[in-house]
């Protein structure tokens, strides 16, 4: 007996329903748990890297520590200085040497350079009372860090290191391109993108250093500015990336310190 | 049932292609932004951003996106060359710079007869004026700087003598404005003494040309170089304690003058191409915006690099084609404008007329002192 067509229909479509309801929750459920777990693996992805730019950030601080130790002592020595000519040669030319610095000197409280090495600079004499070193140097801190400028004899890139002693204030210029060293010491994680900004917004060191020597603006530093919130994907060189900013500590403890995270 | 497919596939195409990013629109910044003049360049760059970060927020340029292709000519006439033929390759047909007068004829050659315009922010040298070419600018022209400033030396300040001191490598630049300023000076009774060609970042050759100046008495300088050499030359002449009056052209107006020379920059004044004391609302909203993303004040060439960019917006958004030619005719038919304190309007070759300021430098600060005759 031949059973109707209708009735065959019917039967294959019964069934397939049945299938459809015995697959379609577990299919759901599988979608849901992939959707977890690759934000889950996201999330773990971005504390890992997240903690190893972290790392990397301890080590870049460390760097910076230096010039800061040697300069204290300068500023310890400059006050027993009976002889400036020979301050200038030893202190001042020892500390430029080991911390790796174009220029140190102690400028007094109307700005006027007193000491400087090198001798014979051009900048002898110079009156840098338009750098507001007093304005800037709160009661509170020993020292800080300048936002980067372009040093008017060399054409370079630079940033100073100012510190307080009296009514006197002791600076190291450091170029942008020196302080590039800093990554021969620090291993920035692979993928990652780590720099320092200044108060401007442009960075003073970058692990792609042509940013930090073109002087190229930080986009987080750029959304902050307009009122947006930094976190957001950015396209860098074509690359996306995820940004951290102001609330990661500053490398240089005063200004916001930018790290990226590229999404995996 | 075969129609209701094609449909649906057809919907699903389309909005597949909604989903799709936008093309951006691709313009070129092109200025020295490393080496000793980099500021005039780097606030500009600054300036252009804030443009872009704003034309992006507000949807772009019909419904695009706006890219901005930045590249470093290091002031350097051959790279300023290179750096327009790179445009040229990578199809970007209008391009905000250059930022000096040295390298504009040699990145307008290689730009010649082809599908690219140049809208310059500071490029003033009087040669490019009256050229149907492929140069637009937001400047006026260098003579109006030399004419303001010799005029006021003699007639304001009372100065019988001068010295100009110049930078060399920016000719069509100099040339025009000492010019200009022995021209009016001397045609007011006046009379320049001693011209003297310093080379940039020198120190030395500043100090040398100072004591000429100061040797023939003269009782005004006129400086026609980049804000560092002003710095240089500033900082020397408070060294030795030479009292005479300081005039300087724009190029030289910069945040960095302020900052690197401090107290001895005090009582220069500069022909200004704006008025950095004005009350007029879109500047306030510029300044005030400006200051919150680089730090500081806007320059000279941050206003006019700002407003290049939003001349160039606007031509391309009214452009039927995204063209170097559109884009031109669009901009040249489209004026006036609104700048950030005056209109713009721009002639049939692309030059524009618009009132200079005379500023000096008081309590480290820019303080308009009066509008050029």
């Amino acid at each position: 007996m031949v059973a109707p067509k209708w009735r065959l229909r019917f039967t294959t479509a019964m069934l397939l329903l049945l299938a459809l309801a015995i697959v379609m929750p577990g299919l759901v459920g599988m979608g849901v748990l992939g959707i977890r777990l690759r934000s889950t693996v996201m999330e773990r992805a971005e504390d890992k890297y997240h903690s190893l730019l972290e790392t990397a950030a301890v080590r870049i601080d460390s760097f910076f520590e230096e010039p800061v130790s040697v300069m204290g002592l300068i500023i310890a020595l400059s006050n027993k200085a009976q002889d400036p000519q020979r301050f200038v040669r030893t202190q001042l030319s020892e500390a430029a040497q080991r911390i790796g610095f174009d220029r140190v000197g102690v400028i007094d409280g109307t700005g006027r350079i007193i000491h400087l090495w090198p001798q014979g600079d051009a900048f002898e004499g110079f009156n840098l009372d338009g750098r507001d070193y007093a304005g800037r140097l709160s009661s509170k801190e020993s020292y800080f860090w300048s936002d980067s400028y372009i040093d008017p004899v060399t054409g370079s890139a630079m940033v100073d290191l100012v510190m307080k002693e009296g009514s006197e204030y002791v600076f190291g210029s450091a170029s942008i391109a020196r302080l590039q060293g800093v990554f021969d010491a620090v291993a920035v994680p692979p993928g990652c993108l780590l720099g320092i900004v200044d108060g401007n917004g442009n960075y003073i060191i970058h692990s792609a250093p042509q940013k930090a020597l073109l002087r190229e603006k930080d986009p987080i530093h750029m959304r902050l500015a307009v009122g947006q919130d930094m976190e957001a994907p950015y396209v860098i060189d074509g690359e996306r990336y995820v940004g951290f900013g102001p609330n990661w500590k500053a490398c240089l403890g005063m200004w916001p310190c930018t790290t990226r995270l590229r999404k995996p | 049932m075969k129609g209701s497919s094609v449909l649906l596939i057809g919907l699903a195409a389309l909005m597949l292609a909604g989903c799709q990013p936008k093309e951006p629109i691709r313009i070129g910044f092109a200025g020295g932004i490393t080496g000793a003049n980099a500021s005039v360049a780097l606030s500009g760059r600054d300036a252009v951003l804030l443009a872009v970060e704003e034309v992006n927020r507000a949807g772009g340029i019909k419904g695009r996106p706006v890219e901005l292709v930045i590249k470093d000519d290091q002031e350097s006439p051959a790279v300023a060359a290179e750096v327009e033929r790179a445009f040229l390759k990578e199809g970007v047909p209008a391009v905000i710079g250059h930022y000096v007068s040295g390298v504009a004829f040699s990145a307008l050659e290689a730009i010649e007869g082809e599908n690219l315009l140049m809208l310059s922010p500071t490029i003033s040298t009087a040669q490019l004026s009256g050229l149907d070419d492929q140069f637009i600018r937001v400047i006026p022209t260098n003579e109006d700087q030399g004419r303001i400033l010799g005029q006021y030396a003699r007639k304001t300040a009372g100065n019988a003598t001068a010295c100009v001191i110049y930078s060399v490598g920016n000719e069509v630049f100099v040339d025009g404005v000492k010019s200009a300023f022995r021209q009016h000076f001397e045609s007011l009774g006046g009379q320049v003494l001693l011209e003297e060609a310093v080379p940039p970042k020198l120190p030395e050759a500043m100090a040398a040309a100072l004591e000429r100046g100061a040797l023939a008495g003269v009782d005004a300088y006129l400086l026609v170089m980049n804000a560092n050499d002003v710095v240089i030359f500033s900082q020397l002449r408070a060294k030795t304690g030479y009292a005479a009056d300081v005039y300087s052209a724009t190029w030289g107006m910069t945040s960095d003058v302020l900052f690197q020379g401090g107290s001895t920059v005090e009582g220069i004044v500069f022909p200004a191409p704006f008025d950095s004391s004005s009350r007029k609302p879109e500047y306030q909203v510029f300044s005030e915006k400006y200051q919150k993303f680089c730090g500081n004040s806007p320059d000279f060439s941050a206003v006019y690099s700002y407003e290049a960019a939003r001349v160039l917006f606007g031509a391309i958004e009214k452009a039927p084609e995204y063209t170097a030619e559109a884009v031109k005719r669009s901009l040249l038919n489209g004026g006036p404008y609104q700048g950030l304190q005056s209109e713009l309007t721009f002639t049939d070759a692309g030059d524009i007329r618009r009132p200079l300021f005379l500023v000096k430098v008081n309590k480290g600060s820019f303080e308009t002192i009066g509008a050029g005759e």
